[in-house]
């Protein structure tokens, strides 16, 4: 009876999941993203260091990154498991929370990216390296122009995970 | 995102010494027109690599620095992109960048018919009334079963205005 009550556990968790084996990013990782924009006609690099959290539940994935100073933005993902060793690697697409097919709205900016991941089971090191490429952080402030300063830039991704303890975040963006 | 704002409180420093940003002067270049070309893509689905190429006729609106964009594949095929042309500071009239989000992009990824995209372009066109310019650019794209990335290279090939919609909503 115990037996039966394991398998029924086991089979429950994997269909909840929908991957049977299939990497797993769950954890705190550290890391940069390299970025270049053109903002106001002019190119700008800059280095971000966020603290990022990442939990995953099947293919679904949420990623909090952390700037500091009360910085933060959220994104949700899909895993994309390898054909030849989805336990271990695969890519992920991540987008921006309120991202939209809205052009020059003055809400939250628009970012689509594409990851590599490498994550061996039972291991807490995982890379996650790609790019993503955001556009529509209108600003109609600095300075003040009634049309907005449009922008759109490219962002390159250096993530490795410290800790595999699963944050508990959502998969999904907030309404 | 905390450099990116740093760097406008420097450029609004910037703005009061009179050292300021570029100011619009109705004279930006345009990408309207007719385009030729073709957009190569490199994705992963199925767990396996994948590239396929395509070579649509792309249309283009501007007003303003809003785009309007639509790809027809032919038979009755068609995909809309909705963007923003961003000036070069020192050349706004031919050179600058566009940025173009696919109609129907959000930030739900793995829906039945999500297709999510994104990409930054390079434009570089000559004074009118020349036709000939130049859009170059990648953008990423996200499926349920796949996630992508797709070169897009184009030549203009006619100035006149399709008379597109530069937003999702028409």
């Amino acid at each position: 009876m115990r037996r039966a009550a394991v398998v029924f556990a086991v089979v429950v968790c994997a269909a909840a999941a929908g991957r049977a084996d299939a990497f797993d990013l769950t954890g705190t990782w550290t890391g940069t993203a390299k970025c270049t924009s053109l903002f106001q006609g002019d190119k700008f690099k800059f280095t971000d260091l966020p603290a990022v959290q990442i939990t995953q539940v099947g293919r679904e994935i949420g990623l909090r990154a952390d700037y500091g100073g009360g910085n933060v933005n959220f994104y949700a993902g899909r895993a994309y498991d390898d054909a030849k060793k989805p336990d271990e690697k695969g890519e992920v697409a991540l987008v921006a929370c309120g991202t939209n097919s809205v052009a020059g709205d003055s809400g939250p900016f628009d970012e689509l990216g594409r990851f590599v991941a490498k994550a061996k089971p039972g291991k807490v090191k995982a890379t996650l390296k790609g790019v993503s490429y955001y556009s529509d952080p209108l600003d109609f402030v600095n300075p003040p122009n009634p049309d907005g300063w449009p922008e759109a830039g490219t962002c390159k991704w250096t993530l490795t995970r410290v800790d595999t303890t699963n944050p508990a975040g959502g998969t999904v963006c907030e309404r | 995102m905390i450099v990116f704002q740093l760097i406008r409180v420097a450029l609004m420093a910037a703005a009061l010494l009179g050292l300021g940003p570029r100011v619009a002067t109705g004279q930006d270049f345009t990408v309207t027109g007719t385009w030729t070309g073709s957009i190569s893509c490199k994705s992963f689905t199925a767990g396996l690599k994948e590239t396929t190429k395509v070579a649509p006729v792309m249309t283009v609106s501007q007003v303003g620095n809003e785009v309007g964009v639509q790809l027809d594949f032919g038979g009755g095929v068609f995909e809309r992109y909705t963007g923003l042309a961003n000036p070069d500071g020192k050349k706004p009239e031919t050179k600058g960048e566009l940025g173009l989000i696919r109609c129907g992009t959000d930030d739900v990824l793995g829906s039945e018919e999500s297709f999510d995209e994104i990409g930054r372009f390079t434009v570089a066109t000559k004074a009118p009334p020349a036709v000939k310019a130049s859009l170059k650019g990648t953008t990423v794209t996200a499926r349920p079963e796949s996630v992508g990335t797709c070169k897009w290279k184009w030549t203009r090939t006619d100035v006149a205005d399709p008379g597109l919609s530069t937003n999702c909503q028409q």
